[in-house]
């Protein structure tokens, strides 16, 4: 029996790891700068079918040892999109502007990439993943028309499987090139 | 002198050195480190080092605001390898080219290396680079089917829905997984606005 404990509590850690009971998180930063500007925010999740598009509480797949994969996955559907939103939120309030749903101009943040995957193994450290972070912003005036386009890309390397390290790190980058995006020379001038 | 003081002896003045210096702030040892590792990148290092600098500013410097000007250069080193992974770490850092520096990654395109055109794809990805949308419509006919995979997912990211037609003969084609990208990419771009 006694030999039987370890066996079997190795066995529940294993399933509690597997079963990703925790989900991602995202702190925005303290304190946003004093916004003139205003824009309405949209999200749309747009992933690729195979890599949470079809099923979207999936962002990513763990390996075993042999190769085996299994999904990595959040509670909730709208998990990926919401925390896309807190980011590009801060990214967005760090930039200046403010959200306003009543605003003339719509931002749209199109994800079109939230995936984690094993990006190979080290004889020393390990394995490693690999997390990345895709959205497309499109800036669109009262009639609809597309007056803007930019996109933020952030890749995290780690050697853990660990979603919340890993999407954790991505979304404060994600959140940090928004800004730098929307600072930037080509982003226009708001009404 | 017994062992314990003869190591007391020596680690005191030790500990008292390292104590009584300053030490660098975090900002200025991560500036220096960024430093040493952009020498790595200059010719004539040896392949290695350049390709495991490159990796340094990929995982470690993401964010680096002078990284691609020296990693332009390396889009037209002789070695395939360090060109491919310079194109992806540029990917990564998201710079912002000119027209000209632009046509040096698309160049690359035109490779007889088949995994040289896949990490082009992969850099002008994250290059956001629509300007090259008309030099990866052919690859979608390319014969490799790694650069017809690639050439999709890239169009999905940096194209609008007017390329979805020349998407969709893909989606008869005979190796399953450029059908899957292809349907991907295509879906992708008619949800976009």
């Amino acid at each position: 029996m006694s030999r039987l404990r370890p066996a079997a509590l190795s066995a529940l850690l294993l399933a509690l790891a597997g079963c990703g009971s925790s989900n991602i998180a995202y702190t925005p930063s303290v304190a946003p700068a004093a916004s003139t500007r205003r824009v309405a925010l949209k999200v749309v999740d747009n992933r690729l079918p195979k890599e949470g598009g079809r099923e979207p509480a999936l962002v990513g797949l763990q390996r075993s040892a042999v190769g085996i994969k299994a999904g990595i996955k959040e509670s909730s559907p709208e998990s990926v999109a919401n925390l896309v939103r807190s980011a590009a939120e801060d990214g967005l309030g760090q930039a200046g502007i403010g959200i306003d749903a009543g605003a003339r101009t719509t931002l749209t943040a199109q994800v079109l990439g939230f995936w984690m995957d094993w990006s190979g193994y080290d004889f020393l450290s390990g394995v490693a993943y690999k997390g990345t972070i895709t959205v497309e912003y499109t800036l669109q005036d009262a009639s609809g028309r597309t007056i803007w386009k930019g996109l933020v890309m952030t890749e995290e390397h780690a050697k853990t499987a660990s979603k919340e390290v890993i999407f954790g790190k991505a979304l404060k980058r994600l959140a940090a090139r928004t800004t730098r995006l929307l600072k930037g020379p080509d982003f226009p001038a708001l009404p | 002198m017994s062992i314990r003081m003869r190591s007391a002896a020596l680690v005191l003045p030790l500990a008292l050195l390292v104590a009584g210096s300053r030490p660098a702030p975090a900002d200025e040892v991560s500036e220096a480190r960024e430093k040493a590792v952009l020498a790595t990148l200059a010719p004539p290092n040896p392949e290695a080092s350049v390709l495991q600098g490159l990796v340094t500013i990929e995982e470690q410097f993401p964010d680096s605001q002078t990284a691609a000007a020296r990693i332009l250069p390396l889009l037209k080193d002789p070695r395939a390898k360090v060109r491919r992974k310079a194109v992806r770490v540029l990917g990564i850092l998201q710079p912002r080219l000119e027209p000209r520096e632009l046509a040096d990654v698309t160049k690359l395109l035109s490779s007889s290396d088949a995994a040289e055109v896949v990490d082009s794809l992969k850099g002008l990805r994250g290059l956001y680079a629509t300007a090259s949308i008309p030099s990866i419509l052919p690859l979608l006919g390319h014969p490799d089917e790694h650069v017809k995979r690639e050439a999709c997912r890239t169009l999905a990211i940096v194209a609008d829905r007017s390329v979805v037609p020349s998407l969709e003969p893909l989606l008869k084609d005979p190796v399953g997984d450029v059908r899957t990208d292809a349907e991907g990419a295509i879906a992708q771009l008619k949800r976009k606005p």
